[in-house]
């Protein structure tokens, strides 16, 4: 207790992490919170292939006509490619070219683009675009004819024109007429296709547009789909569940057509990833003041220099020890029992994709199951590492069942059952039938509801936005944290259940 | 909420942090940990001080042996089979009477040999060890333990924990298994605990799920007012088991047969906190007189002599 040096350290750790969390904030004017009004977005494209033999060209659509939004910024990282830029139709594309590539590629693509004030989604064309000839013959036009025909009369200019076939094909799977132009009613490429191509028939020019919808924070965006149809000088966008012309602020359009977003000179896959992340500041003030060479190497030994991915990674990563703290702080100040050290973060993880509930519900069902399984295998007297071996594989099988039975329900939530850790799982339904067999049920339901209880606060707090904006931003945080759970781990004072254990001495004292 | 804490404190009720911070980290030494995490080992060094311990039959450690099970138990009317780094009981099997190749168990159950070797197994696969690892699996005495707990018991052997610090024997009590422990002699399981008078080897109150009790629930018989048998012998169990293990913070968990007299029957590095509220005192202001006359005893019968004067009731102020 007089031992000194962990009180030593641990002030040690919080000046460090004090200071220059202090001098970040005060010195180099990072933000505190998370900018909501930053209207500056960063869209990364990871692209990777397997190069073979041979040159390689790979191309990228480019954001030539971007709308509402203006490209600020254009950074590309791929290492022995040359980069040029062409057009194609109404886009434009970067490409990657190079003759000597063997193996694993990887390229980023990262655009930065920002909401230009009063502009709007409309998008001026003096005269009117080239008339195309009819892409639809046979059945296809008689039906596109049909479809028109109905519209027409529902409509009476060229907006409500396109609203009106956009209604009808909102019917698609359960209209006739409008599923022989579709050969898979979910896709939204085709539907748009089918859209422009009857739109076409009446002589309104319209185009598909491919875009994203701009989120902060999302890794693996999809790529949206809507159309643009030519009305008195200017294209007017209209997406396909829409009741009025126009866009969402927050669509950000990046090519027209029915182009590939990546295509490539050669037959093998080609992976891509687009993520979105809101621009913090975090240039701060050093764009204004003269930095020095201390203040630079601050500002590039940052996680803002990583690849954008990898820095929506690093935001969960860095929210792990808050979670562990918490852990600490439930274990040996409140005396909360629990399974498995770091059981309830890993789940609290898990929970950020799956939702709160969703992750209740899918984790009940899977450690019950799994529960009773156990049940059965203590029956056949397996040895223990086949048992737990058992055990994982039923895990899998049920996790397996419940995606397959959730997505045929149309619940694609549960899909997110395999974010769960296998083998914690597997040892938490073993500790828990063991804890069962020993100390009786209520020891077990007492763990088990501590450990959830303990990983929907750690949920809780692990995904509050501010906190991970002022870990990502300052991660020197940590130290202090460090600091924290050393002088916990010298705590020797009661814990807040013992005072209910020990009751009976309070009552002797009076 | 801040009233309780108050008076916890006042009581010098150790918590488990404390327990942990003060007591085990500082003064026990992780190397010392097997001596008694394993009961093989503990049966070993305690024999060779001469301390008494219950007979060992057979050890087996590997699958192998459990084949020739039946030829090593021939000779053996009666006997307990347990795992060497159990905890908390788990594990223990306790054979009244073998019937060629059935057991009776004293829960009444009988076992066939087959079973009996499927359970050897699960023992060697370190089911019931402590973290999992493989273990040994002991085959020894089984004890009658003294007419005193007759009225007293229900299945199970009862036993004497005393904790000691610093050689010290510094708080006592008798574990009585009931019919909710199931034959075990764990408070946190359903047994019921009363604290004993150092000074003179007397029950006092007794706890049952944290409650205070004067009677065995499952005979009616009272738990209070016992005198132990054999009493002075038991602390000198205590105090010297320290000088074994070398370590100054332990648990000595005793039981008392009645032809062999006190039996070492396991040492505990991390004895639990409940034998505080069998005692219905903290342990702390104990620690802390032993602290202060730390170094000033000549042997182990000082240190019990020291402890019997110090820890009676009357001493105590009670």
């Amino acid at each position: 207790m007089k031992n000194t040096h962990p009180y030593l350290l641990a002030a040690f750790l919080a000046v460090i992490g004090v200071s220059i969390f202090v001098y970040k904030y005060a010195g180099l004017g990072l933000p505190l919170t998370p900018e909501e009004s930053s209207q500056t977005w960063q869209l990364e494209t990871r692209i990777a292939f397997r190069a073979g033999m041979g040159p390689i060209k790979v191309s990228l659509q480019f954001p030539s006509l971007p709308g509402r939004y203006a490209v600020i910024d254009q950074n590309f990282v791929a290492p022995g490619y040359g980069l040029f830029t062409q057009a194609s139709g109404a886009n434009r594309q970067s490409v990657f070219a190079t003759r000597d590539a063997l193996g694993e590629q990887v390229l980023y693509a990262s655009f930065t683009v920002h909401r230009v004030p009063r502009a709007t989604e409309l998008i001026p064309m003096e005269e009117s675009p080239p008339e195309e000839a009819a892409q639809l013959v046979g059945a296809k036009q008689l039906a596109a004819q049909t479809v028109l025909d109905i519209a027409r009369g529902r409509s009476a200019d060229t907006p409500t024109l396109v609203l009106a076939v956009l209604a009808l094909f909102r019917e698609a799977g359960s209209d006739d007429r409008v599923d022989a132009l579709l050969d898979n009613h979910n896709d939204p490429r085709e539907i748009a296709q089918a859209v422009v191509d009857v739109l076409g028939l009446a002589d309104v020019p319209a185009r598909i547009v491919n875009g994203v919808r701009l989120a902060a924070g999302e890794r693996n965006v999809r790529v949206a789909r809507w159309i643009e149809a030519y009305n008195d000088g200017f294209w007017r966008p209209y997406l396909l569940n829409a009741q009025t012309p126009g866009l969402p602020e927050n669509y950000f359009p990046w090519w027209r057509g029915d182009a590939d977003f990546v295509e490539s000179n050669f037959a093998g896959d080609v992976e891509t990833l687009v993520t979105v992340a809101r621009v913090t500041e975090t240039t701060g003030r050093s764009a204004l003041v003269p930095v020095g060479f201390m203040e630079r190497s601050l500002l590039e030994f940052s996680l803002f220099t990583l690849p954008l991915d990898v820095q929506q990674v690093y935001r969960v990563i860095l929210m792990v020890p808050l979670g562990v703290m918490i852990l600490v702080l439930l274990r040996n100040v409140v005396g909360v029992v629990m399974f498995g050290t770091f059981m309830p973060v890993l789940i609290a993880v898990a929970f950020r994709e799956t939702t709160l509930l969703w992750g209740l519900a899918l984790f009940t069902l899977v450690v019950g199951a799994g529960l009773l399984v156990r049940v059965y295998l203590e029956y056949l007297k397996l040895l223990v590492v086949p048992r737990l071996a058992c055990v994982l594989i039923v895990v899998i099988i049920l996790m397996t069942a419940l995606s397959i039975l959730t997505h045929k329900l149309g619940v694609d939530r549960g899909l997110s059952v395999a974010l769960f850790p296998l083998v914690i799982i597997t040892m938490t339904i073993e500790r828990m039938s063991i804890v069962w067999d020993e100390n009786g049920p209520g020891a077990a339901l007492k763990q088990g509801l501590g450990s959830l209880a303990s990983a929907t606060l750690c949920y809780f707090v692990m995904s509050i936005e501010y906190l991970e904006h002022l870990f990502f931003v300052y991660p020197e945080i940590l130290f202090a944290m460090l600091a924290v759970t050393i002088l916990i781990g010298r705590y020797s004072g009661y814990r807040v259940t013992e005072l209910w254990r020990f009751r009976e001495f309070a009552k002797l004292a009076k | 909420m801040l009233r309780t804490l108050r008076d916890l404190r006042r009581q010098g009720i150790v918590g488990l942090n404390a327990r942990n911070a003060r007591y085990i980290l500082p003064s026990n030494s992780r190397r010392n940990y097997p001596a008694v995490d394993d009961k093989l080992r503990t049966k070993e060094i305690a024999r060779a001080a001469g301390l008494s311990v219950p007979n060992l039959y057979d050890v087996i450690r590997t699958n192998h042996e459990i084949k020739d099970l039946s030829a090593r138990l021939s000779g053996l009317e009666d006997f307990v089979i347990k795992p060497a780094q159990g905890s908390g009981g788990d594990g223990i099997l306790v054979i009244l009477a073998r019937y060629g190749d059935r057991f009776r168990l004293a829960s009444g159950d009988i076992m066939t040999l087959d079973e009996l070797q499927y359970h050897v197994h699960t023992i060697l696969a370190g089911v019931y060890s402590l973290g999992g690892q493989p273990d040994k699996a002991l085959i020894e005495y089984r004890v009658k333990f003294d007419p005193l707990f007759e009225k007293i018991t229900f299945q199970g052997v009862p036993d004497v924990r005393i904790i000691a610090y610093l050689g010290v024997p510094a708080m006592a009590m008798v574990r009585l298994p009931t019919r909710q422990s199931r034959g075990r002699a764990n408070l946190h399981q359903g047994a019921i605990g009363a604290g004993v008078d150092v000074g003179t080897g007397t029950t006092l109150s007794a706890v049952w799920n944290g409650r205070v009790v004067t009677e065995h629930p499952d005979t009616g018989s009272p738990v209070s007012g016992l005198t132990l048998p054999h009493w002075e012998d038991m602390l000198m169990l205590a105090a010297k088991s320290q000088q074994l293990t070398r370590l100054c913070y332990q648990g000595i968990d005793i039981v008392l047969d009645k032809y062999l007299g006190p039996l070492i029957l396991e040492l505990n590095a991390r004895p639990g906190l409940a034998i505080q509220i069998a005692n219905q005192a903290g342990l702390k202001p104990r620690f802390d007189i032993i602290e202060a006359h730390a170094g000033t005893h000549a042997d182990d019968a000082g240190r019990v002599r020291f402890a019997r004067e110090r820890f009676n009731l009357k001493a105590l102020g009670h």
